[in-house]
């Protein structure tokens, strides 16, 4: 019930916030002029349309995640409004839960009115619409739930410029990570194994990539997306854990 | 304040936008080719996809418009394509999944750059993706016809086309052709053959079983078309039955379809044996459902017409029944096609 209060408290402040509104703009422009590059692209308009309006709704999303998210906690501190909050009949624990799904309840909805904007365009220029379009930007909300965590961990033990640049950089490596697992032949021995062993420790936002798959019809195992939903939860889980346990051990 | 704004402002606008436009027009002229293919070098598009942050289809959209535009340079200009193939390749490491990067860049590369060898890698590197493309063995088996004057191998693939069931009726017509010029049922005969004897699996082995039947009913309509073409030199008009060339004794007897079936005729005279067509017919009407089963999910109830699947399913277009003068019976009530 704590935490649904915090939730709701958070999820107002952030749609509030004008930075959430000039991403919204970015995004919307960005998929309306992807017809523009449709033009140009022999007959493979509505492929770069579906392209571009799924990678908008993940840029645009991440960017909200990091703008927000590391700034969630930070900011309660920094103005001191986190003293009347901690002195409430409340965990500290419950008040990060509270102020994840405040930001989670934004993200779905923000992810939502992108996906629901995106296809109204896709179907408006002809295109047809399969179920991978829609997994995939489910998957890319469960990308977000994830970077978010992360956000609100390092939002409540640094400051919000290096959580943002931690968070993008996890966001950038985090795609990369496969190429940890196909290692030339020349790493060998401890290197090998250190590399192959940071692979699975790593996050691997790969996992929630199908947007190629999406934009290019190619029908996706119901099983692979359980999978990275799984995958995504339970990383998210631990990421929410451990912030709570910094915030546990945070003076305030 | 109002001269400022009225005047000086507009004109230092003006001023300065000239200004770059005509550095613009000065740094485009200054642009030589080699810096143009420079920009074109990527030169590891294996790590490239790595560091896209996850836009790699986004990336490779915006390459393969560059693709477009460095074509569409070089047909008038050096005419080299050195960048084509590199430039697919990127393309297709990013998304696997550009299927068009694929048949077009194939294409590409065999009939204006005359590297059929790259262009063949590309296409079969696009089958593996998109095993059900008919374009794209279509364009291996084009190259081998038409740059490598192999129409054996060329026939071959052409067949793969066939084979995924969506390939147009001109591909059907032409590799028929191909096939009955360059005796081409021994291949298949023995391919399915190996199937029959070595194959593991039970169901694969039937299946060679009833390629191999349907072989030879297609040798034997093959034969009967032959014949058929005698008659028509000799009477003036085709035989519409076995009957009439037995009647005028172009056959000493009706040749037995062990499956059951017979052979007919069409109104050119070329003979088809029921049991192949049946199994064409078959082949064909199962993607028909798959298309009829999605227009119901998507606008909740069956099509009135099979035109209706057109741009509103997956459906390229309403598959050609394989009978001479055959349709589909489709039931709009039911969404049953036969």
């Amino acid at each position: 019930m704590i935490i649904l209060a915090v939730a709701q408290n958070t999820f107002r402040e952030a749609v509030r916030d004008k930075v959430l509104y000039v991403l919204l703009f970015f995004s919307a422009t960005a998929i309306l002029s992807s017809k523009a590059l449709g033009w140009i692209s022999i007959g493979q308009d509505i492929k770069i349309v579906k392209d571009i309006s799924l990678a908008a709704v993940a840029l645009f999303g991440v960017l909200i995640a990091i703008f927000i998210g590391t700034n969630l906690i930070y900011k309660e501190v920094d103005k001191r409004t986190i003293y009347t909050i901690i002195c409430q009949p409340m965990r500290r624990y419950e008040f990060i839960l509270g102020k994840y799904l405040g930001l989670a309840g934004l993200l779905a909805l923000v992810t939502g009115v992108m996906t629901i904007v995106a296809s109204t365009y896709v179907l408006a220029l002809g295109g047809t619409l399969d179920a991978t379009f829609f997994m995939a930007a489910f998957l890319i909300y469960w990308e977000l739930l994830l970077l978010t965590a992360l956000a609100v961990l390092l939002s409540s033990v640094t400051s919000p410029i290096l959580g943002a640049i931690i968070v993008f950089t996890v966001f950038m490596v985090g795609h990369a990570t496969s190429i940890l697992n196909e290692l030339p032949d020349h790493i060998s021995g401890a290197a090998r194994a250190v590399m192959n062993g940071a692979y699975y420790i790593l996050p691997n936002l790969s996992n929630f990539n199908i947007r190629a798959e999406a934009a290019n019809g190619v029908v996706v195992a119901p099983s692979y997306v359980a999978w990275a939903i799984a995958y995504g939860a339970i990383y998210t889980t631990v990421l929410l854990v451990l912030a709570s346990l910094a915030f546990e051990d945070k003076d305030v | 304040m109002i001269l400022r704004w009225l005047v000086v402002a507009p004109l230092v606008l003006v001023m300065g936008l000239c200004g770059i436009a005509f550095t613009q027009a000065r740094v485009d002229a200054s642009v030589s080719q080699e810096f143009n293919e420079d920009l074109l070098y990527l030169p590891n598009e294996q790590l490239l996809t790595h560091f896209t942050g996850g836009m790699s289809s986004v990336i490779a959209d915006l390459l393969w418009l560059r693709c477009i535009e460095y074509t569409s340079q070089e047909w008038r200009g050096d005419f080299k394509f050195t960048w084509l193939e590199q430039m697919c390749r990127t393309i297709t490491n990013l998304d696997p999944y550009f299927h068009d990067v694929y048949s077009w860049g194939g294409m590409a590369l065999a009939m204006l750059k005359q590297d059929d060898d790259a262009s063949i890698e590309l296409l079969k590197d696009g089958i593996r993706h998109h095993p059900n493309s008919w374009e794209l063995p279509f364009e291996i088996g084009r190259t081998y016809v038409l740059n490598r004057h192999d129409e054996p191998r060329g026939a071959i693939y052409l067949a793969m086309a066939v084979a995924t069931g969506n390939a147009p009726d001109y591909v059907v017509s032409w590799t028929e052709d191909l096939q009955g010029i360059h005796g081409l049922y021994d291949i298949e005969r023995s391919m399915w053959q190996d199937i029959l004897d070595n194959n593991d699996e039970e169901h694969m082995r039937e299946l060679a079983a009833r390629k191999l039947n349907e072989l030879s009913l297609r040798e034997v309509a093959d034969v009967l078309t032959d014949v058929a073409t005698q008659y028509t030199e000799k009477l003036g008009n085709p035989p519409t039955s076995l009957d009439d060339l037995e009647r005028e004794q172009f056959i000493q007897g009706k040749p037995v379809d062990p499956l059951g079936g017979t052979f007919i005729f069409d109104a050119d005279g070329e003979a088809y044996s029921t049991t192949v067509l049946d199994g064409i017919k078959e082949e064909r009407l199962i993607p028909m459902r798959v298309w009829i089963n999605q227009f119901k999910e998507k606008f909740g109830n069956w099509p009135e017409e099979l035109e209706d699947l057109v741009g509103r399913t997956h459906a390229p277009g309403v598959t050609v029944h394989p009978y001479p003068n055959g349709v589909w019976k489709y039931d709009p009530e039911t969404g049953e096609i036969s």
